[in-house]
């Protein structure tokens, strides 16, 4: 009843439809862009040269080192406000290393764990690895339902979920932010230079 | 039925795996439909073009999360009209829906479609509320299906059907006004 056939609304319609040509300048700037993007695969962080230190990581973290979920747009408009027992729990450690070249931006080592008994696979997606569902996969712990890996992430604001035996889902102990684009929210991690 | 207006599900993916080549085919392949429906929800050409360059390079940062089992063209529209309602909210303050730039005139003729007529059809076009406008382009013009179009405007179907009804009682009274 709502689409019935109308001769004038389709006159109309294929009108408007083929109103435009292509646009070969439009494509050529916009693939142009990209090739000088390319995908964020780590880019720009470099792990530091020396090996950081575990056991600073409890000092060097109260010295200063905030890892926060800050943002202005974290709020989880969903209302998700599951107990966190109830859920697998995901914590983000933050490390520091133990040296830096001076004056350059160092990589903040994070790590990422998340405890899920029913997990078999667990990977970590993100901004920052292109959102690869392979590029970065979490290691059980020695106690059953762990799981962690360490990344190096750039100060600033990042965007990450868990890939838990295929699916997606955000850290249960973190803000989410919304994204309208892509309907589904993201977890959301703030790293402040150390 | 129309033929689908889908690209092969096979480019995404070579594009999501870094193959440029398959992400300048997408880019080839719906450029022309998108900057249409930019422009007509937009009404100018540069802030077509704006609308649509930002939509394609977030479209390359997050291919990342393109599920293999989704379809492309919902998934690209949603992102393109949620780009469209930044521009045109940064740029609300413009009211006129004028067209710039050298439009190809031809199809119109082609249709059997009077140059003014269509003229008169992108008037009512541009004096439809915004959510009809997007409702009866996504709807009407681009062929989608009412489900595709829940997914990219987030609205229920009940009320999508009800803006393209609307759209169109409204389109109907102006284009027979006009005759």
């Amino acid at each position: 009843m709502y689409d019935a056939p109308d001769e004038l609304i389709d006159r109309a319609a294929a009108a408007l439809r083929r109103r435009h040509a292509p646009n070969p300048r439009l494509v050529s700037r916009i693939v142009a862009l990209v090739e000088g993007r390319r995908r964020r695969w780590w880019r720009a962080v470099t792990w530091p040269s020396a090996p950081f230190s575990l056991s600073a990581t409890a000092t060097l973290a109260a010295a200063g080192l905030l890892l926060g979920f800050l943002s202005r747009e974290a709020t989880d408009s969903t209302g998700h406000d599951q107990p966190v027992a109830a859920q697998p729990g995901a914590q983000a450690i933050p490390l520091i290393p133990a040296a830096r070249a001076s004056g350059e931006a160092v990589p903040v080592p994070v790590q990422f764990t998340l405890r899920d008994v029913r997990a078999s696979q667990v990977s970590l997606v993100g901004d920052f690895n292109g959102w690869s569902q392979t590029a970065t996969p979490l290691e059980p712990g020695v106690e059953p339902g762990t799981w962690s890996v360490t990344v190096p992430l750039s100060a600033g604001r990042h965007v990450y979920a868990f890939v838990v035996n295929g699916k997606w889902m955000t850290d249960p102990r973190a803000q989410t932010a919304p994204d309208l684009d892509f309907g589904r929210a993201n977890s959301v991690l703030i790293v402040q230079a150390p | 039925m129309r033929p689908s207006t889908d690209i092969d599900p096979a480019i995404p993916l070579r594009a999501r795996d870094g193959d440029v080549e398959a992400f300048a085919e997408l880019v080839e392949f719906f450029h022309v439909r998108c900057l249409r429906y930019a422009r007509y929800m937009l009404g100018e050409e540069e802030d077509a073009e704006e609308a649509v360059q930002d939509t394609f390079v977030r479209v390359y940062d997050h291919l990342g999360q393109f599920r293999p089992d989704a379809r492309f063209e919902p998934w690209l529209f949603r992102i393109l009209a949620n780009r469209c309602r930044t521009v045109r909210e940064r740029r609300r303050r413009r009211e006129s829906l004028v067209t710039t730039g050298e439009l190809p005139a031809v199809a119109a003729e082609a249709e059997g479609m009077s140059q003014d007529l269509l003229e008169e059809v992108e008037a009512a076009l541009e004096e439809l509320p915004a959510e009809q406008r997007e409702a009866f382009l996504l709807r009407h013009v681009e062929d989608l299906s009412y489900e595709d179009m829940a997914v990219i405007t987030g609205v229920r179907l009940s009320a999508l059907r009800m803006r393209v009804k609307r759209a169109c009682d409204t389109l109907r009274i102006r284009l027979k006004e006009e005759r």
